[in-house]
């Protein structure tokens, strides 16, 4: 989304405009939904948290502010929705949230597999690469789980600034806005995120195009 | 912090093109002197293309279509709870926050987009499409019309509650239609009308309980939508006790009821000896 269209939205929504929020749902659902996933790691969660962190946000409308930044107000609602939803949630084995991710696959009209071969689809709001050739689907296939097992592998707070930075295209400053922490934390975070990812993505042989390993 | 560490944590600034041109410059001055520094770019450069892979699934188209109807229900769930659970003190046209008359509000425009997109989709299809398939599958059509019915009639029940809940929850006192905004609902209620009229004559064959349904809220839309732009109250009044008198809400959530337990059972022959479970369509 541009720079321009967040701002006509945050205007239309400051002002009332009954259909603002409509436009706002269609416009952040899939980063909502995708930040979401990341956190918690499953479907029907990832559900659940976006729909009431947009609730949320329909009922903290008047805390918007015209020269802020719609996207960061948002992704700290879902963020902090799903913590609130975490410290809810029972106890449930990281190994089985893991497996549980990785085997997930949508009941819907999604492609093989139940996953976009696209990166980043959240973020860019691009339709999801429905057709992708086998080798590459294939590929995906056996990355995804290694990814998402790397991920869980490391701390809530590392993950969330690691995806918003690498899947979502946040600034560090939007990242730090957004969490509510400091831009040096940010910066911490992310550093060691990416030093644990390292370690956990360390002995496997990763097949991409541009990240072969001899 | 030293000179050495400093520039190890800017290492992702630079990853993600974060740096300004000059810390750029003097970083790669740096990487050029020290091979340690270098190294780490190096891996967390490939760290990051690694990981280039969202791992995020995606739920699949039906799910993001899906997505704002789903939401505006559980909005109006939730407008009705919160409405439900207020302090009883309150005047019953008070019970809803400002927040709840938007979600309200929603769920009735939401539904309404949501019906349109339906329609068009099974109900203007080129009949050409039709005439093809019938000769090679003679009862997929019947079966798939009482599906689309269902679905058309389950979800027009569901925006018709909506709206009515606006009309229950009417202070007498304030004069306020408070679950909703009253042009809105007027509009509403002229749809809902004119698709009554042939929801009703389509349910009288397979649904007559259901058809009279649509006929009293047909009635009731009339009503509605020939409200005063300021609002007649002894009207409204008289709306809502045709509305209580009717059991019209009770009604429409039995016939939820009945819908999802028939579901659930998956066994109701229906008039052609097949099961309904397989027809009818997920719930929003």
């Amino acid at each position: 989304m541009t720079e321009e269209r967040e701002t006509g939205l945050l205007q239309r929504l400051i002002a009332g405009d009954p259909t603002s929020f409509h436009d706002l749902v269609e416009t952040y659902k899939k980063r909502m939904y995708g930040l979401a996933f990341q956190m918690t790691r499953n479907h029907a969660d990832a559900q659940d948290i976006s729909q009431m962190a947009f609730i949320r946000a329909l009922k903290s409308v008047k805390s918007l502010k015209p020269d802020g930044s719609l996207s960061g107000w948002l992704y700290r609602i879902v963020y902090t929705t799903a913590v609130d939803h975490l410290r809810k949630k029972p106890f449930f084995p990281r190994e089985a949230a893991v497996e549980a991710a990785a085997s997930y696959s949508p009941s819907t009209s999604a492609p093989a597999g139940g996953w976009t071969a696209k990166a980043s689809w959240a973020c860019r709001q691009e339709p999801a690469d429905h057709s992708p050739g086998p080798e590459r689907e294939a590929e995906s296939a056996l990355l995804r789980p290694r990814i998402q097992k790397a991920l869980a592998g490391i701390s809530e707070r590392e993950r969330t600034v690691f995806v918003l930075r690498h899947y979502h295209g946040l600034k560090i400053r939007e990242i730090a806005a957004s969490l509510g922490i400091t831009i040096g934390a940010t910066k911490s975070y992310l550093f060691r995120s990416i030093r644990k990812l390292q370690k956990e993505l360390s002995g496997t042989r990763l097949s991409l195009g541009t990240g072969d390993r001899p | 912090m030293s000179p050495f560490d400093a520039w190890r944590k800017r290492i992702p600034e630079a990853l993600y093109g974060e740096l300004d041109m000059e810390t750029k410059e003097k970083l790669d001055r740096h990487l050029a002197a020290c091979p340690a520094c270098a190294d780490l770019f190096r891996e967390m450069k490939e760290t990051l293309e690694a990981m280039a892979e969202d791992p995020t699934p995606d739920p699949g188209r039906e799910f993001w279509e899906g997505y704002w109807d789903a939401l505006v229900s559980r909005m109006g769930r939730e407008a009705l709870q919160a409405g439900s659970s207020a302090p009883t003190g309150r005047p019953a046209g008070r019970r809803f926050r400002p927040w709840t008359r938007w979600a309200l509000g929603f769920a009735a425009a939401g539904a309404l987009v949501v019906i349109g997109i339906f329609i068009g989709r099974t109900l203007e299809r080129p009949r050409g499409d039709v005439a093809r398939l019938a000769p090679a599958t003679p009862a997929a059509v019947p079966a798939s019309a009482e599906a689309a019915l269902s679905v058309r009639a389950s979800r027009y029940l569901k925006r018709s509650k909506v709206l009515l809940l606006g009309v229950v929850n009417f202070d007498p006192r304030t004069g306020e239609l408070d679950g909703l905004n009253p042009s809105l609902q007027r509009s509403t209620s002229v749809e809902l009308a004119r698709e009554a009229v042939v929801l009703k004559k389509e349910l009288k064959g397979q649904d007559p309980r259901l058809a009279q349904l649509v006929s009293d809220l047909e009635r009731i839309f009339l009503q509605i939508a020939n409200l005063k732009a300021e609002g007649d109250l002894a009207e409204v009044e008289l709306i809502r006790t045709g509305l209580e008198e009717g059991d019209i809400l009770f009604r429409i959530n039995l016939n939820e009821l009945r819908r999802t337990s028939g579901e659930g059972k998956g066994a109701s022959p229906g008039p052609d000896g097949r099961g309904k479970t397989a027809k009818t369509a997920p719930s929003a």
